[in-house]
């Protein structure tokens, strides 16, 4: 095994527009399948975009940023960094 | 040895909280074994299928109820594929010619609401790291579609209007109402493009089944009404690159078509009707290629063209499916033979495939397992 670091950059593969979620959870939001350039896929939000199919395309190049978890915290009181995926500007 | 369905059946799909898990199984075992004109005593070995309480001993407690007869139950999990794995295990015992009478039932209790995203240490990844909700992971590999072939959202929805329309013919389905296409394209968004009726129904459910060996058949004078197996296939999936975060609900389906038709010594050509596993609209239209009935990149002309309606060239889901019928996880991959069974019976009513000689059912444990089982009429 070897440590292998991701690149900031990718290209929606997929993704869902979620209306229900379960209780507590804010809706709507995009739910998105992003290719890593240079390999790699994750998936989480696609955000700073309207959650309507006529404003995602694939393959739209994003930028993976880091920010709070939503103000999400565990048992213990800690809170969480998560990555986001936020289109590159001018690529929609 | 071929191994012969000989007696199969299930309740009526519905939601019946004043049950127990056992007791739906219980009643589904007694209408199989009344099918078949058997009873409990008869049996050498049953093989239980349920979910929701895979701990909890369910087919011995479906005894308790049947007739603690003492012989050997094997009780079995395996998601969404739960079901049509403990028809398999029968089937295989009967075909490694261990036993040559065997009972398999299927039984589901579900709640309501959505399903998945599981359970996580920390935070809820939910709504933070995308969606692990069934209808979104389904939403999204409908998307992968859309993506390669253009699907639209009218062709997802069109699966739902064909299958609500079906299940009008079927009394043991949940529903029995039209849903006409505006109806399903606007009703509750659930997770794009999956609309609430584009969801299967969560219900409550039970059905089963008597496998017989070819000689166990002809002794018991049962061969009228037998349903040969002609296949039957479980398989897990193989590693894939997006796998850790987009469940390949596709390949473990290929890979099982591909070895049923095999051993079958068939084609997608030869088959009658198919019961597949319409977990959501946008599962059905991939489906369709991964059993082989169209080319890539066909699955939209198939639902625009009506082949895969009743009276199309190769009808799906002319039970309702798990859209409308109902998805009682447990119980689906039973029900689903008992459907395809019914048909190569001519006994399906209003909704019978004309002539229906060879049927398939399908079930897929999210991407993890697929389950096919091809089945033949033994009338000559």
């Amino acid at each position: 095994m070897e440590t292998f670091r991701l690149s900031n950059t990718g290209r929606l593969y997929a993704y869902s527009i979620v209306h229900r979620s379960f209780p507590g959870i804010d809706v709507p939001y995009v739910s998105a399948i992003v290719d890593v350039d240079g390999g790699g896929t994750l998936k989480g939000n696609l955000i700073d975009v309207e959650p309507d199919p006529g404003a995602i395309e694939f393959d739209m190049p994003v930028e993976i940023v880091f920010g709070d978890a939503l103000g999400r915290k565990d048992g213990e009181g800690n809170s969480y960094v998560a990555f986001f995926f936020r289109p590159v500007n001018g690529s929609h | 040895m071929d191994a012969y369905i000989v007696g199969v059946d299930m309740i009526k799909f519905g939601r019946f909280p004043e049950k127990s898990v056992p007791q739906l199984g219980a009643e589904a075992a007694l209408l199989a074994l009344d099918d078949a004109g058997l009873t409990i005593q008869d049996m050498q070995a049953l093989y239980c299928g349920n979910l929701n309480q895979a701990g909890g001993m369910v087919g011995q407690r479906i005894l308790q109820q049947i007739g603690q007869t003492g012989i050997p139950v094997v009780n079995v999990a395996n998601a969404c594929a739960t079901g049509a794995t403990a028809f398999r295990e029968a089937w295989t015992s009967v075909k490694a010619e261990l036993y040559d009478l065997v009972l398999a039932v299927g039984v589901e209790q579900m709640g309501r609401g959505l399903l998945g995203g599981g359970a996580s240490r920390g935070i809820s990844k939910e709504g933070l790291l995308g969606s692990g909700t069934m209808p979104s992971v389904f939403a999204e590999a409908g998307l992968e579609h859309t993506r390669q072939f253009g699907t639209t959202f009218e062709q997802f929805a069109k699966v739902s209007v064909k299958n609500h329309h079906h299940s009008t013919m079927n009394p043991k389905a949940m529903y029995q109402i039209e849903t006409p296409l505006e109806t399903v394209m606007n009703s509750e968004m659930i997770s794009y493009p999956n609309t609430k009726l584009m969801c299967s129904v969560n219900v409550d459910g039970a059905a089963a089944a008597v496998i017989a060996s070819e000689a166990k058949a002809k002794e018991l004078g049962l061969m009228s009404r037998a349903v040969k197996v002609r296949a039957s296939v479980l398989t897990s999936d193989p590693w894939q690159e997006r796998d850790l975060v987009m469940p390949d609900v596709n390949t473990c389906t290929r890979k099982a078509s591909k070895a049923a038709y095999e051993m079958a010594g068939l084609g997608p050509e030869d088959v009658d009707l198919v019961e597949l596993h319409d977990c959501f609209a946008t599962a059905e239209i991939l489906h369709y290629e991964n059993l082989g009935l169209c080319d890539d990149g066909e699955a939209g002309r198939l639902i625009d063209e009506g082949d895969v309606e009743l009276g199309g060239r190769v009808p799906v889901n002319v039970s309702g499916g798990l859209l409308s019928k109902g998805h009682p996880l447990g119980a689906t991959g039973i029900a689903n033979i008992y459907e395809v069974s019914t048909h190569l019976r001519g006994e399906a009513g209003p909704r019978q495939v004309e002539g229906a000689r060879i049927g398939l059912t399908h079930v897929i444990g999210l991407g993890s397992a697929c389950g096919i089982h091809i089945l033949e009429s033994a009338q000559a």
